[in-house]
């Protein structure tokens, strides 16, 4: 199991009170990636999201969703919240039983391309996001990504 | 403990007095009308002092101090934000000291070991509060200075329709990544609300401008590009135009103009050339 | 279901909805080139004002349609993109969306109209003079 970078102090810990799963989304065919799309749309604007977060969202969903339907033929996007007095977070979560990935840093390497797709999608979530982890082996491969703004 | 509570609760209203006037000498440039207040909150503190050193020892003492505690924080703060200093705040809450010494050898009648005692554990009391104090004073100040800078933050950088598909967007002050974002958002939200096709970013007010300030500018001018519109900046003033240039910043991307009104002859010209095009050419 | 493609005079319109599969995105590219090919337009315009995310996967296939009209000999152009979807396409880098842009259904065919134009004209018709 590889680490690609330690979580940013930012990073919403899913573990602590006030946390909610909003959406499980079973990720089989390429309909399921607008579904997890709007299901983290709706999770973010319920938590009191802006419009250009929310789509900032969608986008890093639909981004890792199809990475897993690519590569892994499919696999499991959970978005989860977190409302504090402070602040509001959300995690998105997408795992999967595929081959893993080989190489993370080439991955998020601009270019980086072993499934036809253009290897954007991981450098381009990370840039989206506050934090973002990537655990990986062959059999499974869980990427976490998460998002915190002060209320 | 007890002897300092009987000879408090005798005498609250002529220590109130006493601390008012020491007050006086302190704080003269507080306002009458928070010396009015301050003086409701120094007796309600002076009440709460007698209760706890009339507790004495046992276990009704701590709920008594930190009863106590609370209404020293309550003055503290109040003092920072009607703008005393740091040390007319803690001058105030030490002047207790003097005030509530001289009522003790005046009214006790004690044996000498017995004041010493007395006098030992009014300061030691009063040194407490006058810590919290100060910590108190710190934390609403920092509490200030973060609700001002989120202030500034928020305050609206307008987007001013000034012609017929032109919006002005004229940037005042510090561009840190946050409040750049920001105006970021704003600029494009008014692009496509005002159906604008240029938008005019004026950066005259905008003290210093760095490589990180032009980034964020490069990519407000793509995300126009990408909605159809472009943005003219106007104002680069020399510091930054030697900055841009030493820091090797690629600005080619952006049309740039010396003066706003270069920046809006520059707009002109270009709707004139979009709506000759569109007239020349039927489809 | 595929994304239907108008023709309005030389300029082939679309309007791609919100929810838009990889599927279709490629369909649309398909039939966009047959009708280019086929010689029935000079230009054309994909508006884009329902799409409330636009990825990587779709900003390179648009892209890619783009280049692929121009080597056909046409002209295209992306239209309508809402503004928290532009700022989301710059902040993951340089250059994802590589074609010309115009801000409504509108502008994207005066600006098919201007860009045939600065070409030499319409391919339906002998150049005067």
């Amino acid at each position: 199991m590889t680490k690609s970078r330690p979580p940013d102090r930012s990073e919403p810990d899913p573990g602590a009170s006030g946390t909610a799963t909003r959406a499980v989304v079973d990720i089989r065919v390429q309909g399921d990636i607008l579904q997890a799309r709007q299901a983290s749309r709706a999770a973010a604007a319920a938590i009191g999201f802006g419009t250009v977060d929310q789509t900032r969202l969608a986008t890093v969903v639909s981004e890792l969703t199809r990475n897993t339907l690519t590569y892994a033929g499919g696999g499991e996007c959970r978005v989860l919240t977190r409302l504090t007095a402070q602040e509001r977070s959300i995690v998105i979560e997408v795992e999967d039983q595929g081959p893993g990935i080989a190489d993370v840093g080439g991955a998020m390497t601009r270019g980086y391309s072993t499934g036809g797709g253009l290897g954007l999608g991981l450098a381009a979530v990370h840039k989206l996001m506050d934090a973002m982890t990537i655990e990986t082996r062959p059999g499974r491969t869980l990427v976490r990504a998460g998002m915190t703004r002060r209320r | 403990m007890h002897g300092i509570g009987r000879i408090l609760l005798q005498n609250r209203a002529g220590v109130l007095d006493a601390w008012l006037a020491r007050l006086r000498d302190t704080a003269p440039k507080a306002q009458p009308a928070s010396l009015q207040l301050l003086k409701l909150e120094l007796g309600t503190l002076v009440e709460k002092l007698t209760a706890y050193f009339l507790a004495g020892d046992g276990d009704g003492a701590k709920p008594a101090f930190r009863s106590v505690e609370e209404q020293a924080a309550t003055i503290s703060a109040a003092c920072a934000r009607d703008g005393l200093t740091p040390m007319e705040t803690a001058t105030l809450i030490l002047s207790l000291k003097a005030v509530a010494g001289e009522l003790l050898d005046r009214e006790t009648t004690a044996k000498a070991t017995e004041l010493y005692r007395m006098r030992t554990a009014l300061d030691a009391v009063v040194d407490k509060l006058a810590l919290i104090t100060f910590a108190t004073f710190v934390e609403t100040r920092e509490e200030i200075i973060k609700r001002q800078g989120r202030a500034l933050l928020d305050l609206a950088t307008p987007a001013l329709p000034i012609w017929r598909h032109i919006i002005l967007m004229p940037l005042v002050g510090i561009i840190d990544t946050q409040r750049a974002r920001q105006v970021m958002e704003w600029l494009l939200e008014a692009l496509a609300r005002e159906e604008a096709h240029i938008a005019i970013l004026d950066v005259t007010g905008v003290p210093l401008i760095d490589s990180r300030v032009a980034l964020h500018l490069t990519k407000t001018v793509e995300a126009a590009r990408l909605l159809g519109s472009r943005v003219i900046v106007t104002g680069i003033s020399p510091d930054a135009a030697q900055t841009l240039v030493k820091l090797d910043v690629d600005l080619s991307s952006m049309i740039t103009r010396g003066t706003l009104r270069a920046g809006l002859a520059e707009a002109f010209r270009l709707l004139g050339q979009q709506s000759k095009d569109t007239l020349e050419t039927s489809f | 279901m595929r994304v239907p493609i108008l023709r309005l005079g030389r300029v082939l319109l679309t309007s791609l909805p919100a929810d838009l599969t990889d599927q279709q995105v490629m369909d649309l590219q398909i039939d966009a080139l047959a009708l280019i090919q086929a010689g029935k337009a000079d230009g054309l315009v994909i508006d884009i004002t329902a799409a409330d995310v636009v990825d990587s996967y779709m900003a390179r296939i648009l892209s890619e349609t783009a280049k692929m009209v121009t080597i056909m000999g046409g002209v295209a152009v992306l239209a309508g993109m809402q503004p928290a979807v532009a700022l989301t396409l710059v902040e993951m880098g340089r250059g994802m969306i590589d074609m010309e842009t115009a801000f409504d259904l509108e502008g994207g065919v005066a600006k098919v109209g201007r860009m045939v134009a600065a070409r030499g004209g319409r391919h339906d018709e002998v150049p005067t003079a």
